[in-house]
């Protein structure tokens, strides 16, 4: 019998009591914190109010209509404009929802090729960082805050007057943007002895010089997931944080999908050291210590070269564990594919080696086409540490780039920074790099600035302000022009420079609109652009491969760093929805925390929660299955000092351990010193919450049992749909019957439609505390399960489940509300009436799949007691409210809440189709997590429209219910996973039968 | 209602004139070690709002000021500028320009109803300190009256008066006088705490104050404008949409004189407009925040009548909510109501299409298709 479990805890002692974990003490000592003084109080405020609210006639509320009304914009109805998304990682091309005046909501832009409309859990949130208070507001020298106008003409002074033997520099994070490189080009033409270098805050340095020796040229390559039926990636977290997350997700999935009739699965071969996202959706997963990773990839080269007849270089010495992938790559030929997530420059070397064997290099990887993301260079910023110390650098110009925290090595930084005579620091947040600065030019936010960004060469993006800035703060083209000494509007100049040099590159012509126009309401422009194309120079690698040959195989245990998914490089961490949301792999949030498998946990005698030191920096301890067991894990991006409305420092900032000279930046390094602290931490995690206790909730197969008969690892379906019968009446469905629909082989648990969620239903954040008590408002929950033993780690495998209301026909919850706050709709829709709910909480115990969540406060703001309020993010201020969408209820403190399936936008669609007298079009309504997966892993539509897409999903045998022998009859249907192995999976998982 | 009728204005004047008369002597003689009294600033106050109020005459057939610039508005539109209003720009004006504008305006609906004043310039100046004061500290809070709260606590004590007498000093012998008395004083209590319950939140009648006296009642009614010109919005979207300044001055470029209030109500329209303030419009139909009510659903996709809702609107001076906008009037009106079956959209209902054509129904109501579902309004 396989065995599906979600914790170590529950692996080894089974389910327990769900309830032993519930920290009762606090409960019972934050309830004393209302005193009998206090009750009387508010039995005193309550009676007074009733008594005034009858005697007192209602608030006079005033109705001001706009002065000028314009013509495109209409009171309740919202505009969507184009822009991009791009804050120094990757660039997604997005759509902005305006409701009012106000931006509200960002979704994914459906034209653009490379994600047709997907979107992350970051872009979803970086809505946010729009009514962030911490934003600096005004332009400060010396932290005294002075004019635009003051501080435009002494720093052009003081850059004017800087003697001609010091250099300044401009230190940026990597531009993409046309219009910006231009302005520092003309920037370099003013000053020649102004150098721009670029900062990075995870470095892909060996990628790019890998690059620069086999084509000449420091190149990213495009990568095309969706044309590989191969692929296999040495620590490359592409689908979570690794170059273009979003448009890999878009184009992985694509070869991942059997809905459509599809016969065939891409296969996904993964090494790593520790469990990422990506490697918990692999159909292979090499568990493998980091110090070897160059050593595979030097194995796999030689075993491939071996088969073709090519010569072979220096011994890596795992030829025969990778013989049978390379089996795999020479079958699959130039369909394969093969990255690595390493920033040493021999190791990508290699890969490129491997690629070129294979003939990937024109097929799956698109040398002529670069991606622009991360420019930096190791050894740049190495020169740059070393003039400051020495005092030839006169201005230090950091433009976005935070060096303050992003440098591979803050810590010299900051000392090397008081050597240099002026320091500017051009930003949108208050980082850590402002306080070291002479002069804070406040930058705007992407969604209030003017600019345009090219992440793909030859795929263009307009990035437009959907307000003004709401702070006194100036767009960064702006900011560049006023340098310049320009006396033009940023509009005015990205006009002229896309008149200028890009539309004439456009092949699109339009004689009656103008294509500036088209693409601003586009926001997408493609451009040919006249280059050589390229082709591989160099094929020597014996140099690289006696490197790594020669490397040494650390022997004790190792760390690796890497970036997690909710958070990333650290730019957003200020963001209450990003903090909050689960780490796809672990369930943590509000903290990292050192990753170790269970063997390690149990041969060092750790628990979760037990805080140890890595060289002075103390985390936590959380047992990780799936992890190598001489590898601990930790997450870049958490223990940023920015200073906030609310300063807290989330997590610890771990870079400090992974600093090397000389040879550029490596994210894993040999622990010399681990300590015992002997203190405890509870960490926030949602893991083991909701359990199911073992029932057949997440269905599987593998792809030769699936052509064998579709409906394998789904038996029981069937058999349980003949065992339906029911006590109450069949609902009748006279109109729409809404479903939803989930393939559990398109999700990769990426998290995206999570914080889409968030946003669309105002649903709050809580907090680290009250998360630890089980209090997440989450509508939606990605369930992570794994399969097989915790200490074989290769052989664990993860399968991601989301779970949101099943609007369930036989509702369990909707028949014990004592007062029918929860009813059923006449499309099916289990419905929950806010303002009607008393809060006995009776359904959120009747419901089977524990997705209704109680607002045990009033987190946002929703009515105007103050101690009914707990806001521990900071988000019921004036400013973040603005956020809220107005379409949604606020909830207020005592009442249930759960998914409604977008019933504002169902509403909207539905009346959309009636004013135009037409039917109601098929997949005109999409939900919120639906429009924001970048899979596309979600399809929602009407089951009684026989040419629905969800009809045709009803058919297909994958189709399964969650807890489907409960006979609650849900309107939320998943279709199995299916895996591209060779091996049966068990079909019987185990299974209670309730009587 | 009626035991309070018997307080009207007469009776007031009465009143206040025994009191002034009182005060008048006990001023007089404590002015008697200043100045003379009579030209002193307390003096010309009090004259000047006795000329205001019309205790002191302002000449034949010329009524008082306050009969037409009401210090408060009552349920009829007064087009008239209001006390308050003129308090507020006497300060712009110099002594012969109010003067003029009293005494002699110059041309329009002010010169006809102004025709036979004739202030002296004492009676004037007395006039502008009382309108000035008058500015700087306001008209104060409007007298009410509450008969529903009069009228229980008189029933009350007819109650306590029978249940004394019941028990203690009989002075009545018939014993069913008494319990009658009980059981009635009971009967309204109850059913008037019900109806306060009932009503608590909801505001049917509601006709407040606007910033611009703007008459439904001239603009749809007696000009038969659309509603969808002002209200721009009602077939688009959830807000019917409320025109601003720029919107009005379609019309008011040219239209600069009312035939109801002059100039003075436009002129307001116009300074907005020149200045680019905001007009602060007072909401009349309020909806709580848990309810998503949509126009474009009921006039475009339903068909309603906006005076189904709003009541004859193009009959109103100062706008009123008609109905109560209670849930249970939504309701019963979504339950016979007929949907406008013929909109492609509803194509999908085969069976109520079926039952149409065999003649098993003869309409579809609105809550046959799920009008009345919580969530079509609360979500």
């Amino acid at each position: 019998m396989k065995k599906y479990w979600k914790s170590i805890e529950e692996y080894e002692d089974g389910v327990k009591d769900d309830h032993a974990h519930l920290p009762n003490k606090i409960q019972a000592s934050e309830a004393l914190k209302a005193s009998r003084r206090d009750f009387l109080k508010y039995f005193g405020f309550s009676v007074a109010s009733a008594a005034v609210l009858a005697s007192c006639e209602r608030p006079v509320k005033k109705a001001i209509p706009l002065l000028i009304q314009p013509e495109e914009i209409r009171p309740g109805i919202a505009s969507y404009y184009a822009s991009t998304f791009y804050v120094g990682s990757e660039a997604v091309p997005i759509l902005v929802k305006v409701r009012d005046g106000r931006p509200i909501k960002i979704e994914g832009n459906e034209s653009s090729v490379m994600t047709r409309g997907g979107t992350s859990a970051q872009v979803q949130a970086s809505l946010l960082g729009l009514y962030d208070e911490s934003r600096p507001k005004n332009p400060s020298f010396n932290k005294e805050e002075i004019t635009w106008d003051k501080a435009n003409a002494d720093v052009k002074e003081a850059l004017d007057n800087l003697p001609a033997d010091k250099t300044m520099v401009l230190l940026t994070a990597t531009v993409i943007s046309p219009s910006q490189k231009a302005l520092i080009q003309k920037l370099k033409t003013k000053y020649p002895n102004l150098k721009q270098v670029t900062l990075d805050p995870y470095s892909y340095s060996g990628l790019r010089e890998a690059y620069s020796d086999i084509v000449g040229e420091a190149i990213i390559p495009t990568f095309r997931f969706d044309k590989a039926e191969l692929i296999v990636s040495f620590g490359a977290d592409f689908l979570g944080t690794w170059l273009l997350p979003t448009v890999f997700t878009h184009q992985y999935v694509q070869n991942r999908k059997l809905d459509n009739g599809q016969k065939k699965l891409s296969k996904h071969i993964h090494f790593e050291g520790f469990m990422s996202l990506t490697g918990s959706n692999a159909d292979e997963r090499f568990v493998i210590k980091p110090s070897e990773e160059g050593k595979y990839v030097l194995s796999l080269y030689n075993e491939v070269a071996k088969s073709q007849g090519l010569p072979t270089l220096d011994k890596g010495g795992f030829e025969s564990a990778v013989k049978e992938v390379a089996q795999q790559l020479l079958n699959a030929k130039s369909a394969s594919l093969v990255v690595s997530g390493s920033n040493d420059k021999n190791v990508q070397l290699l890969v490129a080696g491997i690629n070129t064997m294979l003939g990937a290099h024109g097929s799956t990887i698109d040398l002529n086409q670069d991606i622009n993301l991360y420019q930096g260079n190791d050894s740049a910023l190495e020169q740059l540490l070393q003039s400051c110390k020495q005092g030839s650098v006169g201005a230090l110009i950091c433009l976005e780039s935070n060096p303050a925290y992003n440098m591979p090595d803050a810590g010299s930084f900051k000392e090397a920074i008081e050597k240099v005579g002026l320091t500017v620091n051009i930003t949108a947040q208050n980082d850590e790099t402002s306080s070291l600065c002479k002069y804070v030019l406040p930058a705007s936010h992407f969604l209030e600035s003017w600019g345009d960004a090219e992440a793909v060469s030859g795929m263009l993006s307009l990035t437009q302000p959907v307000i003004r800035p709401i702070y006194n703060t100036r767009d960064v083209n702006q900011i560049l022009l006023n340098l310049l000494g320009e006396d033009i509007s940023s509009y005015d100049y990205l006009h002229q420079h896309w008149q200028k040099n890009i539309i004439p590159q456009s092949t699109d012509s339009n004689p009656f609109i103008s294509a500036w126009k088209v693409t601003l309401s586009a926001g997408l422009l493609s451009v040919t652009m006249d280059k050589k194309p390229k082709s591989i120079l160099n094929t020597n690698l014996s140099s690289a491969a006696s490197k790594v040959s020669s490397d040494k195989n650390t022997d004790g245990l190792e760390l690796i760093a890497y970036q997690s998914v909710p958070v990333g490089d650290g730019k957003m961490a200020n963001n209450p929805w990003l903090q909050e949301l689960p780490d796809p792999v672990s369930r943590v949030c509000w903290d990292n925390y050192f990753s170790v498998s269970p063997t390690l946990a149990d041969e060092k005698g750790w628990k979760q929660g037990d805080v140890i030191s890595i060289s002075n920096i103390e985390l936590p301890v959380f047992v990780q299955p799936g992890n190598h067991h001489q590898v601990i894990s930790v997450a870049l991006g958490y223990g940023r000092t920015m200073e906030g409305p609310k300063p807290e420092v989330i997590g610890k900032d771990v870079k400090p351990l992974f600093v090397s000279k000389g040879t550029g930046v490596k994210y894993h390094t040999a622990i010399a010193d681990i300590k015992n602290t002997g203190r405890t931490y509870e960490l926030a995690t949602t893991q083991s919450h909701h359990s199911m206790e073992g029932r057949a909730i997440v269905r599987e197969t593998s792809l030769s049992e699936y052509l064998k008969d579709p409906a394998s690892g789904n038996e029981m379906h069937a058999e349980i749909e003949k065992l339906h019968t029911s006590l109450y009446d069949k609902h009748e469905y006279k109109g729409h019957h809404w479903a939803m629909f989930i393939d559990l082989n398109s999700c990769t648990g990426c998290n995206a439609c999570v914080v889409a969620c968030n946003v669309e239903n105002n649903v709050p954040v809580v907090g680290r505390n009250e998360v630890r008590r089980s209090h997440e408002m989450h509508w939606l929950r990605i369930d992570r399960y794994y399969t097989q033993a915790p200490n074989d780690p290769s052989s664990l495998r993860v399968v991601r489940q989301p779970v949101m209301c099943q609007h369930c026909d036989n509702a369990p919850c909707e028949n014990v509300c004592p007062v029918a706050a929860t009813t059923h709709s006449s499309e099916g829709i289990n419905q929950m009436a806010y303002n009607r709910c008393i809060g006995t909480r009776y359904c959120n115990n009747n419901c089977p799949y524990k997705v209704r969540r109680f607002n045990w406060y009033d987190y946002n703001g929703a009515d105007s007691i103050p101690y009914n309020r707990k806001d521990p993010a900071g988000m019921s201020t004036d400013l973040k409210r603005l956020v809220l969408n107005p379409d949604v209820t606020v909830r207020a403190k005592g009442v249930i809440e759960k998914c409604s399936f977008c019933i504002q936008r169902i509403q909207e669609k539905k009346l959309d189709a009636k004013t135009a007298g037409e039917p109601l079009r098929d997949g005109a309504i999409q939900t919120a997590c639906q429009q924001g997966c970048p899979a596309k892993a979600i399809t929602f539509g009407d089951m009684n429209d026989e040419k629905s897409v969800v009809s045709k999903m009803m058919k297909d045998p994958r189709r399964y219910h969650l807890l489907e022998e409960l006979h609650t009859l849900p309107s939320v249907a998943y279709l199995t996973k299916v895996r591209n192995i060779e091996e049966k999976l068990n079909a019987e998982p185990e299974h209670k039968t309730h009587s | 209602m009626k035991i309070f009728s018997c307080i009207t204005p007469l009776n007031i004047r009465f009143v206040l004139i025994a009191g002034l008369l009182c005060s008048f002597s006990t001023r007089a003689v404590s002015s008697e070690n200043g100045h003379a009294f009579n030209e002193s600033d307390e003096y010309n106050l009090m004259m000047g709002e006795r000329l205001f109020n019309g205790l002191i005459t302002t000449g034949d057939n010329t009524p008082s000021c306050i009969s037409c610039h009401a210090k408060f508005s009552g349920d009829e539109m007064n087009w008239n500028p209001e006390a308050m209003v003129i308090a507020n720009s006497v300060d712009s004006l110099d002594f012969d320009e109010f003067k003029s504008i009293v005494n002699s305006p110059a041309d329009g609906f002010i010169a006809k109803v102004h025709k036979g004043y004739d202030l002296s310039d004492d009676q004037i100046a007395q006039i502008r300190v009382y309108l000035k004061t008058l500015g700087t500290e306001g008209v104060g809070e409007k007298p009410r009256n509450h008969p529903q709260l009069m009228l229980f606590l008189v029933v009350g004590l007819l109650m306590a008066a029978a249940l004394v007498d019941l028990l203690f000093t009989k002075f009545v012998r018939y014993k069913m006088v008494h319990i009658l008395i009980i059981l009635i004083g009971v009967t309204v209590h109850l059913k008037m705490a019900y109806v306060g319950a009932a009503g608590l939140g909801r505001s049917e009648g509601y006709m407040p104050d606007q910033p611009i006296k703007f008459s439904h009642k001239v603009h749809a009614g007696a000009n038969k404008i659309d509603c969808m010109y002002c209200h721009f919005n009602a077939e688009k979207g959830k807000s019917a949409g409320i025109p601003g300044p720029g919107l009005c001055m379609n019309c008011h470029i040219i239209v600069r004189e009312g035939s109801h209030s002059g100039k003075s109500e436009i002129a307001k329209l116009i300074k907005h407009y020149e200045e680019g303030t905001d007009i602060e419009w007072v909401r009349v139909h309020n909806l709580p925040d848990h309810v998503f009510f949509s126009h474009a659903q009921h006039v475009n996709a339903g068909k309603i009548d906006c005076n189904q809702c709003h009541g004859a609107v193009e009959e109103m001076d100062i706008l009123k909510q008609e109905n109560d906008l209670s849930m249970g009037w939504c309701l019963d009106c979504h339950k016979n109501t007929n949907v406008q079956f013929g909109n492609d959209y509803y194509s999908i209902y085969d069976k109520y299409h079926s039952e149409l054509a065999q003649g098993a129904r003869d309409s579809i109501k609105a809550a046959d298709i799920g009008a009345n579902d919580c969530m079509k309004c609360h979500y």
